[in-house]
């Protein structure tokens, strides 16, 4: 446990957990095997992730029973616990912490034949992410969740996780680093819209305001804010067993930095190898290719060793992430899981590369309960990363558990 | 004799189908339960339903007579076959 004599430790894991320290996000491997194209079906909001409806609370029960306190779709909380393991031990970010926790309600407002309006809201507690609200929106909502329209079936303003790549609970990769997109903080207040004009087709698009800098501080009170623009298109057709996506974010110039606007787009798809093969083969496999510029705020922290010149001269690059995922489910509860990331941090300088290898195992031991295990094999081609100094090129180990009502 | 055939075939296809559909249920059990009894509320019981209901409901379901935003896109991947299996399948569970 964290001490106070271990708090450059625990500062340490605050700075390198960012990409850990999402809670509830939803799971394109199961979208794919009901043909589901519609992240309302779990989730309130329909980019995916965030707090569950009742359908998602029972779908995550994984077969469990849920008890009555959390069979209600208004209110539920979370918390994570991450122990890791550095296999470097002089290495300062190691031990057991919280990770995240929070709370959250969803109180509906008003409710007519065609809408329903919401309040959805969700609160940090703790954890290596500063306590405030993560989610805080109004949404109006078609009640027909199976309306084919180009216009908007969802309407959502206020603060909320955009919609950006893979949307999974698999977060310590370099594409969720590489586009800050993993906590996303960067886009804060906006509004959103999204809709099905077909089954098969998802959209989201959107306008936020508010984010860190380039170099990766908090906008803080009385600073300018940027505004982003986003997009979504997710294409999944009901008896294909994969889905397609592309996303794009692209912000305004800083006012007052000399520099270009930050911008991140991401390619994605899955594979449902359990639908192709009749459920012979139970696996899904996840890929992701994303390019990001001047959103590199984070190399400068602690994912390179080199913090005071090479980190920040990579910050306004623009950079390639690869992600790789593959998940097999040996029976209803426990999955194998194989991950390969590799980031290359300026593209002009492709041999500068990181690769990640990471084998583990998920288990689901009680209703929205799971603990996740993973050992991960890093290696980097980047002058002074060989040693494993960064915190990109270090061989670990390292446990979730989760719990949700 | 003839009828003797007829039962033992009839017999022996309803186990074939049955376990077709106990390897296509691999997505129902979910929702469902492994044995076809749902620990939640919101989601039916199937085991040991009766085997017209549930070709109904799929096959209503599936082609928009019903609708449910879980059950319509799940059951739009499912062809006349398969609603077949899955019927027989859960239908012969007790």
């Amino acid at each position: 446990m964290f001490t106070q004599g271990r708090s450059a430790i625990f500062t340490g894991l605050i700075a390198f957990s960012s990409a850990f320290s999402n809670l509830v996000a939803a799971r394109p491997e199961y979208a794919l095997r009901t043909g589901i194209n519609r992240c309302t079906a779990c989730h309130y909001s329909p980019a995916g992730g965030g707090p569950r409806n009742l359908e998602g609370k029972y779908y995550g029960s994984a077969g469990f029973k849920l008890s009555p306190f959390s069979a209600q779709q208004y209110a539920g909380a979370e918390v994570k616990f991450l122990y890791y393991s550095p296999e470097k031990r002089s290495e300062v970010r190691n031990g057991l912490a919280a990770m995240a926790g929070s709370v959250w309600a969803a109180i509906p407002l008003t409710e007519n034949e065609r809408t329903t309006t919401r309040l959805v809201g969700e609160q940090n507690i703790g954890g290596f992410t500063a306590a405030g609200p993560r989610h805080l929106y109004l949404q109006i909502a078609d009640r027909d969740g199976l309306k084919k329209s180009w216009i908007p079936q969802h309407i959502q303003f206020g603060r909320m996780i955009p919609p950006f790549g893979l949307m999974t609970d698999e977060h310590r990769t370099y594409v969720r680093l590489q586009s800050a997109s993993a906590w996303n903080q960067n886009v804060a207040i906006g509004l959103l819209l999204s809709g099905n004009p077909y089954d098969s087709l998802h959209y989201d698009i959107g306008a936020m305001n508010g984010g860190p800098l380039n170099d990766g501080s908090r906008l803080s009170a009385g600073q300018a804010s940027q505004w982003a623009y986003l997009g979504n298109l997710r294409f999944q057709p009901a008896r294909g067993g994969f889905l397609f996506g592309l996303s794009a974010v692209h912000y305004d110039a800083e006012v007052g930095v000399a520099k270009t606007s930050r911008a991140a787009q991401s390619a994605y798809a899955a594979f449902s190898l359990h639908r192709w093969t009749g459920g012979r083969v139970p696996a899904t496999l996840l890929a992701e290719y994303a390019e990001a510029v001047n959103m590199n705020g984070t190399f400068t922290n602690t994912f390179v060793s080199d913090v005071t010149a090479y980190g920040p001269s990579v910050a306004s690059t623009r950079s390639k992430g690869i992600l790789g995922q593959l998940n097999y489910d040996l029976t209803a509860k426990v999955q194998l899981q194989y991950k390969f990331d590799s980031l290359i941090l300026d593209s002009n300088f492709p041999a500068d590369a990181y690769d990640r290898h990471g084998f583990g195992v998920k288990h689901y031991f009680g209703p929205n309960m799971w603990f996740q295990m993973r050992y991960e094999r890093a290696t980097s081609s980047r002058p002074g990363e060989e040693a494993g100094i960064g915190a990109g090129a270090i061989d670990a180990f390292w446990t979730v558990v989760n719990a949700a009502i | 004799m003839k009828w003797l055939v007829f039962l033992i075939l009839s017999s022996l296809a309803t186990q074939v189908f049955a376990q077709a559909g106990k390897a296509k249920a691999a997505t129902c059990v979910a929702c469902h339960g492994e044995a076809g009894i749902s620990v939640n509320p919101l989601w039916p019981n199937l085991a040991g339903q009766k085997k017209e209901y549930i070709l109904k409901q799929m096959a209503d379901f599936r082609d928009d007579r019903r609708r449910d935003p879980l059950m319509s896109p799940v059951s739009k991947t499912l062809s006349d076959q398969d609603i077949q299996d899955l019927a027989e399948y859960y239908s012969s569970l007790k």
